[in-house]
């Protein structure tokens, strides 16, 4: 069985490697993008089973992310969006256009590790 | 030819400088005859330098006639400090030299050899460009010296974050265990960068919670990183401080608390209000306590930080009453925010209290509590105070009636709206407005009476742009 591909898209390195690091542990095959010029083109040149985005980072920012996957790609990839930002409007923002999930910095491993679990399960 | 010109500039100034110190001109007169002759030639040198003097302690002829006499019995400079060495066969090496320089530039070097020997202003800027000269030397030294070593702490440096980053990820991925990670992390050599240990420990409870952040603070705390922490606190520089304070409060060793409470009135603006910001961090049982103890001023940029810190936490609250006694008027002040803003009506009484008080500010907030709290029982006071308050005040009372108000008071409104100001009048009309039906009605009688004065207020009020 193939093991499923997870790109994730964080400029802030450390915890970029640190995510990496886990989801690779648990198996999965893991892209990474260090800004959402990146994110687009790998979202546009290769094909994942979830993608985890921050919201502010270089270039095009994660609510862009979201909105050109849902609304340009009519694609249904599940996204996890992982943000320091926790204000009401980012979040339903986020959801209205299209993300799946949502998780507020500090994060705990173990926590985006279920929730990882059950985005793809569900699909 | 620039640096042919600098080196020769360069030899000269040495040259010069000897020569300088071996003959002195006394006389600008000697010194323009001298000139005056050719001085390329080696002949008019020679002649030169027999006339030339030095200056020496004057003697009884001297004195009486005012005049310098030549001295030949010391000694010149040079003779007395290399015995054996004199002017003339300084010069005359100095000359013999002229041969090591090509055509175009000896007869220049020849020209500033004789000139050295006989213009002091020459000597001095022969010393200037040779202390110059030198001066840059060494700065280009140290500035290559300095770069060098910068260049090779910045690789050390990223090369010792990519391990620490590397180890502390193997730990919180559960690779390694704690007691592993303290050993690995415990090598002499790595002693000498728990600094940088620390920044990073920092920049993981930034970003991670639950166990990575039980973790990294078991690690901190067994490698005994809050003895660097409390060490910083004692800094010379108030940037350190708060960097000691700030990794102590959200590594929680054992002692912060203390050492925290210990710079709540710490002379230095910035490290108290990082004490202040800090403390509930470490004393979660008790976060306002430290406000009993607070002499110095609890800046607003403290007072919002805490506030949201328990808001976002869901801390609890003790009753902010007990501090509306307090000398400080900054903490009176934060007290009947929180009073407003946790909605502690139990303090009513006290509140009211406030509204006669001084000082401006803490009347202001009281009035916004009474509006916010709906202290009905505060309307005598504030009608009754209303006419020696302040324009902000008064303004801030008839907002409030929007909330406290009734029937009863409007003739109290109308007054305001007859005789006031424009903001109060507007304000004024406002809350007859939202007053209910009999605000209204009244409130159109009223402009009736005035000739419609009121009208443009009306309309402002009833537009739902505002």
């Amino acid at each position: 069985m193939t093991s499923k591909r997870i790109l994730v898209a964080e400029d802030n390195k450390l915890i970029q490697e640190t995510i990496v690091f886990k989801l690779k542990k648990e198996g999965y095959e893991v892209i990474r993008a260090v800004n959402g010029k990146e994110c687009l083109e790998f979202l546009h040149s290769e094909r994942f089973d979830l993608l985890i985005t921050d919201l502010f980072m270089p270039f095009v920012n994660g609510h862009e992310i979201i909105s050109t996957v849902r609304t340009e790609m009519k694609s249904n990839l599940p996204i996890l969006v992982l943000s320091a930002a926790g204000a009401e409007e980012t979040i339903l923002k986020a959801f209205e256009l299209g993300a799946d999930d949502y998780m507020i910095k500090p994060f705990s491993l173990s926590e985006l590790s279920i929730r990882v679990r059950k985005i793809i399960a569900s699909r | 030819m620039r640096i042919r010109f600098l080196t020769l500039s360069f030899l000269f100034t040495v040259f010069a400088l000897f020569a300088g110190m071996a003959n002195i001109q006394a006389f600008p007169e000697k010194a323009k005859h001298a000139n005056s002759n050719t001085l390329s030639s080696d002949k008019s040198f020679d002649n030169q330098a027999k006339d030339s003097v030095v200056i020496a302690p004057k003697s009884e002829a001297s004195e009486t006639s005012g005049t310098l006499e030549p001295n030949r019995n010391r000694g010149t400079f040079t003779q007395r400090l290399f015995p054996g060495l004199s002017s003339e066969n300084l010069r005359k090496l100095l000359l013999d030299w002229k041969n090591l320089f090509p055509d175009p530039i000896r007869s220049y070097y020849v020209a500033m050899v004789g000139k050295a020997f006989f213009f002091p202003v020459a000597l001095f800027l022969m010393v200037l460009i040779l202390a110059l000269m030198g001066n840059l030397l060494v700065v280009t030294g140290i500035l290559f010296l300095s770069n060098r070593i910068m260049n090779y702490e910045r690789k050390e440096k990223v090369r010792l974050r990519i391990f620490f980053e590397k180890t502390l990820t193997d730990l919180m991925l559960q690779v390694t265990n704690t007691q592993e990670t303290i050993q690995i992390l415990s090598h002499p050599y790595l002693k000498e960068n728990y600094n940088l240990l620390i920044d990073i420990l920092m920049e993981f409870q930034k970003s991670f919670r639950g166990d990575a952040d039980r973790q990294i603070i078991e690690l901190y705390q067994g490698m005994d990183l809050g003895q660097i922490s409390y060490n910083k606190t004692f800094a010379i520089f108030f940037y350190k401080q708060i960097q000691g304070i700030h990794e102590l409060a959200n590594m929680h060793p054992y002692h912060a608390t203390e050492m925290i409470a210990s710079r709540l009135n710490d002379p230095d603006d910035i490290v108290r209000t990082e004490s202040q910001i800090c403390y509930p961090h470490v004393n979660k049982e008790f976060p306002f306590e430290f406000l009993s103890i607070l002499e110095m001023p609890f800046s607003e940029w403290a007072q919002l930080n805490i506030y949201y810190y328990i808001k976002i936490h869901e801390m609890p609250v003790p009753s902010f009453n007990k501090w509306l006694g307090s000398g400080q008027i900054n903490v009176v002040n934060f007290s009947i925010l929180m009073i407003t803003l946790f909605q502690q009506q139990e303090h009513a009484e006290q509140i009211i209290g406030k509204l006669k008080v001084p000082n401006e500010t803490t009347r202001h907030l009281a009035i916004v509590a009474c509006g916010e709290l709906h202290l009905f029982d505060s309307k005598a006071v504030l009608k009754e105070s209303f006419l020696g308050e302040t324009a902000k005040n008064q303004l801030e009372i008839t907002r409030v009636f929007q909330s406290i108000g009734d029937e009863t008071d409007i003739p109290f409104l109308e007054t305001i709206v007859r005789n006031e100001s424009i903001p109060l009048r507007l304000e004024g009309c406002r809350t007859l407005y939202f007053l209910g039906e009999n605000g209204k009605n009244h409130l159109e009688r009223i402009n009736q009476s005035l000739n419609d004065i009121l009208s443009p207020f009306i309309a402002h009020i009833k537009d739902q742009r505002n």
